[in-house]
């Protein structure tokens, strides 16, 4: 029982050390919560829509129907963040976000946030020094710096470990930390001469 | 440096089929050699060349290295630039498909591991590109109708007196010339990479959420699959509720594999898969591991250690004859360990009329593409693998079980299947870091040194398990670190003993040393502390003075500015030094408790000699990624086994180290001018020794059992 995904959840607030709220009541396992239907939700700015079942994450609903594969699946139970999208705005975990709860809320992913040509502020910071690695993670860390920079353009390194709590398995959290200052800097510059 | 060419048997170059390129492929001639595994190069028609090279001057080179976050594939290209002339930031890599060309020399088979990558590939990587670089001379020369000596190659351009051509203008030439009989590689003075901390050329994918995982392969009409394994191990299905899971929307199939160890869920998607698995809810019954427990395995390799082991020859020992003042035993135990990559297992598999295309974030293609023929009933050679971006490695990719499972469940469809494991599966199937159990049994004299040192211990293997090998072989992956470090340890003596009780197990970053460091140095932690001597100084009597080893070792000191291992009140400090992978690693690490009274860990020092490196800032990331996860792992994770079963299931129960866990991490680089040696998993040995100093330190009790936390 302690392993279910559904106790986890419902007991996160007791894992202090992973300072996570996440929404979350589905008509899981029951026939309404099975039957397919059509949302519509607007992601990046686009509007789209899809015909899943009530208890699908976010996070699937983005890969695999409208294949936006660079949010990705780590936990599945909002502990690791490699799921985090901005949900107006918020860093959220997608992967206990079921898409029946999302309404008319704007989803952002990491292919929203920047482009090849002109990546964000807090991408280009990380591509400036490298921070990935296996890079798997990166998409939620980044996302989870944004939501932390719009709120808190100078963060201090207590910010940063307060909110910062997405977790990497090669340990780039070093150069994570290192890259959310170098942004901070550069969106101020931008800030200050536009 | 003027070197034999490599083998002119079986190279092959060549125009690209209708696009003017040159195009190099060719068997370096010490993989040629009879290779350990079979042949499983695919016959699949994509190039698998070296590197191709475009009119338009595209530079294509595939990296033989799967890249799992190690900086292997940016590092190689440090050295394939260089070589050729070429511009690195311009280049692109491609990934490795399945082919006998890529095997990694260390190993004759094509797996990335053992922090190989740079140290294997040094020349072999250098002499292609200076092959390339040669004819690329060759046709300048000849259409300039000047002496080859007269043209350079630099950053992507030919250059000739003050002019200047793009690499492109002179390939359809080239492909003309012979392969030069031998090649002049460049002198370290002239190296405009190598050497250099270059960015790393995936960065930039990584930061966009662009760069392909195994996890985002899609292709047309395809299937995802999700699995339920036997929780214990080997344990076979007794019955499910197939009907429940049928009537999920979407569930297409459930299907029955590995002889009925694992059922598959195949659907339109991961969620619809997912329900389904458990709407299916199989019950399982037998297996291997029945009524296994974490003690009774602990036991079981204490029971071993007082059976017939293998006697293993320690590298540095000598016989003193001074009386013995004190006997000391101690028992040490390292737990299993899970690798926890963040990305899942998965797999991509399509099984069609002409033989099986596979793609998986894999490190080993060889393995992949003998277990998918397998599977699939096929020859290796039509089986292509795709090899994607890695989301971690650590060893966990050298298994190809999740590849043999996708295979399988692709045999029942027409269309691409995508196996994806959940979470939980990773977290309990996994191949584990072995659990190891050590008792060291050792005799000081009066100045508390040592005069015999005994060391036993029992674990089970990751090479034998990989090659599957009988339940008594022994071989380093269990030992190492005991028999080869740069102590002269006075009567040494080392016996090592297999237990295989059937938990799956493997390479985990930094394999046998994960466990044997800390078993060796908090030994020499104890004895220190017993003889009232500086740990420090403890290890610089048993160390040769002219050592890399004591070179290490007295560096980070100074660096740490080492004045003892109890700096003040609620605190201190921890010293390891130790070689693996052909690298020595000293470090430092820094503890006190916190008002919580728990551990904080505040500050790590490295210093690293690894030889010459290809990129000394990937070096640098790959110290502070190998301490975190071994400071990590030493604090608090451990896999338990109850009722034959894993315990832990995901990340609130295996915890990983996050943000605000991290300590400032300092390293230093020796300036060397050595073979290179590895550095993807040389960090990780001693964070977890000097941790347990500084534990020892600070609370007065030395830990001999990890996770130290909790």
């Amino acid at each position: 029982l302690t392993n279910s995904p559904a106790f986890i959840i419902g007991n996160l607030h007791k894992f202090a050390y992973y300072p996570i709220i996440i929404p979350i009541t589905t008509k899981q396992n029951t026939k309404e919560g099975l039957m397919l239907q059509h949302y519509t939700l607007n992601v990046n700015g686009t509007t789209h829509s899809v015909e899943v079942a009530p208890d699908t994450p976010l996070l699937w609903v983005l890969r695999d129907s409208l294949h936006l594969n660079g949010t990705k699946f780590g936990c599945g139970i909002a502990m690791c963040g490699a799921c985090t999208v901005l949900i107006d705005g918020k860093a959220m975990r997608s992967c206990v976000m079921p898409i029946s709860q999302l309404g008319d809320k704007k989803v952002t992913t990491i292919e929203g946030i920047g482009t090849a040509d002109t990546p964000h502020p807090v991408q280009q910071a990380w591509i400036d020094l490298s921070v990935p690695q296996c890079g798997y993670c990166q998409s939620g860390q980044i996302l989870a710096a944004v939501d932390l920079l719009n709120h808190t353009p100078t963060p201090s390194d207590t910010d940063i470990n307060q909110k910062m709590n997405n977790l990497c398995r090669c340990g780039s959290y070093p150069e994570i930390r290192r890259a959310i200052h170098h942004a901070a800097s550069t969106i101020k510059k931008e800030n200050t001469t536009s | 440096m003027n070197i034999e060419n490599i083998s002119r048997r079986g190279f092959l170059k060549g125009i690209g089929a209708g696009s003017g390129s040159l195009v190099l492929s060719f068997s370096l001639p010490l993989v040629a050699k009879r290779s350990l595994a079979a042949d499983t190069s695919t016959t699949h028609p994509e190039i698998t060349a070296w590197l191709e090279i475009t009119p338009q001057s595209q530079i294509m080179f595939t990296a033989p290295a799967s890249e799992m976050g190690q900086g292997s594939q940016s590092a190689l290209a440090s050295l394939f630039a260089d070589e050729l002339g070429a511009d690195y930031q311009q280049l692109i890599i491609k990934q490795p498909v399945n082919n006998s060309r890529y095997n990694n020399p260390a190993f004759n088979m094509q797996i990335t591991g053992g922090s190989t990558a740079v140290r294997a590939w040094w020349k072999p990587m250098r002499e292609v590109a200076a092959t390339a670089r040669h004819m690329l001379l060759l046709a300048a020369a000849k259409k300039q109708n000047v002496a080859i000596d007269k043209i350079s190659i630099d950053q992507g351009l030919v250059k000739h007196n003050n002019t200047q051509q793009p690499m492109g203008d002179f390939v359809a030439l080239a492909a003309t010339m012979d392969v030069p009989k031998s090649i002049t590689l460049k002198d370290k003075k002239d190296y405009r990479y190598i050497g250099k901390p270059m960015p790393r050329l995936d960065a930039k994918a990584k930061s966009l959420g662009t760069a392909e995982f195994g996890m985002d392969v899609v292709l047309p009409d395809m299937l995802v699959a999700t699995i339920i394994q036997s929780p214990i191990f080997g344990g076979t299905v007794d019955s499910m509720d197939e009907a429940a899971a049928k009537a999920v929307p979407g569930v297409k199939s459930v299907v029955t594999i590995e002889e009925g160890r694992s059922v598959a869920v195949v659907a339109n998607s991961y969620w619809q898969a997912l329900t389904g698995a458990k709407a299916l809810n199989p019950r399982f019954s037998g297996g291997d591991t029945n009524g296994l427990d974490t003690n009774a395995l602990i036991d079981l390799h204490r029971q071993a250690l007082g059976e017939n082991g293998k006697v293993i020859k320690v590298e540095h020992t000598k016989k003193v004859n001074k009386p013995v003042a004190k006997q000391h035993q101690f028992e040490f135990i390292a737990p299993y360990l899970a690798h926890a990559t963040m990305e899942p297992m998965n797999t991509t598999a399509w099984v069609h009329d002409n033989g099986v295309e596979v793609w998986s974030p894999t490190q080993n293609q060889t393995g992949a593409a003998m277990v998918a023929a397998n599977a699939a009933l096929v020859q290796p050679d039509n089986v292509t693998v795709h090899t994607t971006f890695l989301g971690g490695g650590f060893g966990r990719r050298g298994s190809v079980d999740y590849v043999a499972q996708a295979v399988e469940i692709a045999t029942h469809f027409d269309v691409p299947v995508k196996l994806i494991w959940s979470r939980e599966q990773d977290m309990q199937h996994d191949h584990y870091r072995p659990l190891a159990v050590a008792q060291f049994s050792v005799a000081t004299a009066e100045d508390g040194l040592p005069v015999t040192f005994d060391m036993k211990i029992a674990a089970d293997s990751a090479i034998a398990s990989l090659m599957q090998l009988p339940d008594d072989a022994v071989d380093p992956s269990i030992y190492e670190g005991l028999h080869d470090q740069g102590y002269t340890l006075p009567g040494a003596s080392l016996t090592a003993y297999r237990v295989a009780p059937k938990v799956p197990v493997s390479f985990w970053r930094s394999v046998g040393h994960s466990s044997t460091a800390f078993f060796l140095e908090s030994t020499l932690n104890q004895l220190a502390h017993q003889a009232g001597m500086d740990p420090l100084a403890y290890r610089q009597a048993l160390l040769p003075e002219q050592s890399r080893f004591a070179a290490v070792l007295e560096k980070v000191a100074k660096r740490a500015n080492w004045q003892g291992a109890k700096p003040g009140a609620h605190q201190g400090r921890g010293i390891a030094v130790v070689k693996s992978f052909g690298s020595y690693v000293a470090e430092v690490v820094d503890v006190s408790l916190d008002n919580n009274k728990q551990i904080r860990i505040n500050k790590v020092y490295c210093v690293v000699d690894c030889g010459m490196t290809a990129n000394p800032e990937i070096v640098t990331r790959q110290m502070q990624g190998g301490i975190i996860m071994g400071l990590g792992a030493a604090l608090w994770s451990r896999i338990d086994i109850k009722d034959g079963a894993v315990s832990q299931s995901n990340f609130h129960n295996y915890r990983l180290l996050s943000m605000a866990h991290i300590p400032e991490i300092v390293v230093e680089l020796v300036d060397s001018e050595e073979a290179p040696g590895g550095y993807g998993e040389p960090g990780t040995p001693p964070a977890m020794a000097a941790l347990a100093g500084a534990i020892g330190a600070l609370t007065g009790t030395h830990p001999v059992q990890m996770p130290f936390g909790m």
